[in-house]
């Protein structure tokens, strides 16, 4: 079970309260999931309704992070790019 | 006393021989192989799917230079993490070709690998709750019957009288409409599949190599030249990749990009019971679906976790979804004590199709991309692998499911048709 938070509203919740809306992509990139730390799109699908962005492990499931749209932060400790 | 010369076939004269003394002479199943320096063909990945093509390779095209590389244990990949479903009920064409050859196979399985696979064809209703699933399940039936797989639809009387527990009446919100029968359905013992597929290829001569990682595919001048793995190079002019959700990463560094995204899927084992199931049931509707093994155990599956991911933890949600759904179908089941559960990291295509074929690269092949549903397809998967491999009449089995079909916009939607999981 992953506990989020949604950098928009604050709210931490369990994440049958948000919507994985997949791998974060730029425009004609294309990207697979990989065993290691993957940059997500999420929606506060309960809550303020936003998308946001969300960096996890594929494999431990550890969150590193969420920001909003638009304020990418730079990598996280053992993430490639 | 030692014995002379080990056991080595599964007959009744053998084990009252081995009763003799003591059971000490059995050959083991597989011989624990060694990685030679090179090889006709390497098969990256000990799955069902890896086996049955290394077996038919050698049964059928006389091909036995050949190892099959693990990284881990033989069936520690999905192979035998699944609920062992065996169904052909599917909706188009090319599935139905496949996966009718793949049931058939079943019928005589034990037979051919000297090994009971526990092939148990008891039958499988698929519940309908809506009239868009009943119009869906006729469909298939009506496709199916077309194409020579047996299978029909069936009124509530005649469900109810093979699911006794099933909770159903006029109290129900949703009532039930009817159900798609198929009754060589059933279920068989995956990991005796998985060994019985293992056994029969090294006694015809295949190295089985576990605990070897393979790290990387050479390629030289656009051809394959063989792996390096993390045990030494090993050199071969094939290479088949059948590493379910491994596969894109594998292949990545070739440039191939593959459709696959990873995602858990779970199942439960419950204490045993007396007999109370004998037929397989799948609710749509609810996700949800049950049958019961030979030990007395109810083995229940439901849908695929929510985000993606190579974990193999299992969502809280999903556990409490599918316990949700059994009770609604099920309620007298609410006592009843749930003693195993697991998750086996599944390889989802857009269209819910495996992804079979030669990769553009000279000697590179690929089978993978089985999602929630590749047991029941593994005998007809080698048996048709096996043949594009070696340029053999049963190719054309397999062909539909090359990778160019997403570039083509020529999908084989089985969406519909694992829409639970299984
Ligand atoms: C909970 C659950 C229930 C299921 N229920 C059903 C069902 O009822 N009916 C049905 O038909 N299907 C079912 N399935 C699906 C089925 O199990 C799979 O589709 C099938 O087993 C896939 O077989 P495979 O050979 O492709 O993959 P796997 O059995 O996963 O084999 C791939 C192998 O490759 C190995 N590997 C990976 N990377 C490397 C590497 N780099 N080097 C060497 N080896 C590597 C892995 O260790 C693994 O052993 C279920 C799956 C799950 C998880
Ligand atoms: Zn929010």
């Amino acid at each position: 079970m992953l506990l989020i938070t949604c950098p928009v509203c604050a709210v931490t919740a369990e994440e049958t309260e948000f919507s994985c809306g997949g791998l974060h992509v730029q425009p004609g990139e294309t990207r697979r999931y990989a065993r290691g730390v993957v940059r997500e799109y999420w929606l506060c699908a309960a809550g303020c309704g936003s998308w946001f962005g969300l960096a996890r492990h594929s494999v431990n499931q550890r969150i590193l992070g969420s920001w909003t749209m638009g304020k990418e932060p730079p990598l996280f400790p053992g993430e490639t790019a | 006393m030692p014995p002379r010369r080990p056991t080595r076939r599964y007959t009744l004269t053998s084990l009252l021989k081995e009763a003799r003394r003591q059971h000490r002479g059995w050959e083991p199943a597989w011989p624990k192989a060694e990685p030679k320096a090179s090889y006709e063909i390497v098969i990256a990945g000990g799955g069902g799917h890896g086996l049955a093509t290394a077996y038919y390779l050698a049964k059928l095209h006389g091909i036995r230079n050949i190892a099959v590389v693990e990284k881990g244990w033989l069936g520690g990949g999905n192979a035998a993490r699944n609920t062992a479903i065996i169904r052909s009920d599917y909706l188009r064409p090319e599935s139905m070709a496949l996966y009718r050859l793949s049931h058939s196979l079943f019928e005589h399985l034990s037979t051919e690998l000297d090994f009971n696979v526990m092939y148990s064809p008891r039958g499988l209703v698929e519940l309908a709750y809506t009239r868009q699933h009943m119009e869906l399940l006729a469909r298939t039936a009506d496709a199916n019957t077309h194409y020579g797989i047996k299978s029909w639809m069936i009124p509530p009387d005649e469900v109810r009288k093979l699911l006794p527990l099933l909770d159903d009446g006029p109290h129900k919100r949703y009532p039930l409409f009817g159900a798609l029968w198929q009754p060589r359905g059933g279920i068989a013992r995956h990991d005796a599949v998985i060994w019985a597929y293992a056994r029969m290829a090294a006694q015809l001569g295949i190295d089985i190599i576990e605990n070897c990682e393979i790290e990387r595919i050479e390629t030289i001048g656009g051809r394959i030249s063989g792996v390096r793995t993390s045990r030494g190079t090993i050199s071969a002019g094939t290479v088949l990749v059948a590493t379910a959700a491994d596969t894109p990463a594998l292949l990545a560094s070739l440039g191939i990009n593959l459709p696959i995204e990873p995602v858990a899927l779970q199942a439960f084992v419950s204490e045993p019971l007396k007999p109370a199931l004998d037929v397989v049931a799948i609710a749509g509707e609810v996700e949800g679906y049950i049958s019961q093994s030979d030990k007395g155990e109810l083995v229940i599956g439901g849908a695929t976790d929510k985000a993606p991911g190579y974990s193999r933890r299992g969502a809280f949600a999903s556990i409490e979804d599918t316990a949700a759904s059994m009770l609604e179908l099920f309620p007298s089941l609410s006592r009843v004590r749930m003693m195993r559960h697991w998750a086996g990291t599944v390889d989802i295509t857009p269209d819910r199709s495996p992804i079979i074929g030669a990769l553009g690269l000279q000697g590179l092949f690929v089978n993978c991309g089985w999602g929630t549903g590749g047991f029941k397809a593994i005998p007809g998967s080698g048996y048709g692998t096996a043949s594009l491999i070696a340029g053999g009449k049963a190719a054309h089995v397999v062909a539909p499911f090359g990778l160019d079909r997403f570039r083509q916009g020529r999908l084989i939607d089985e969406s519909a048709a694992s829409a639970v999981a299984h």
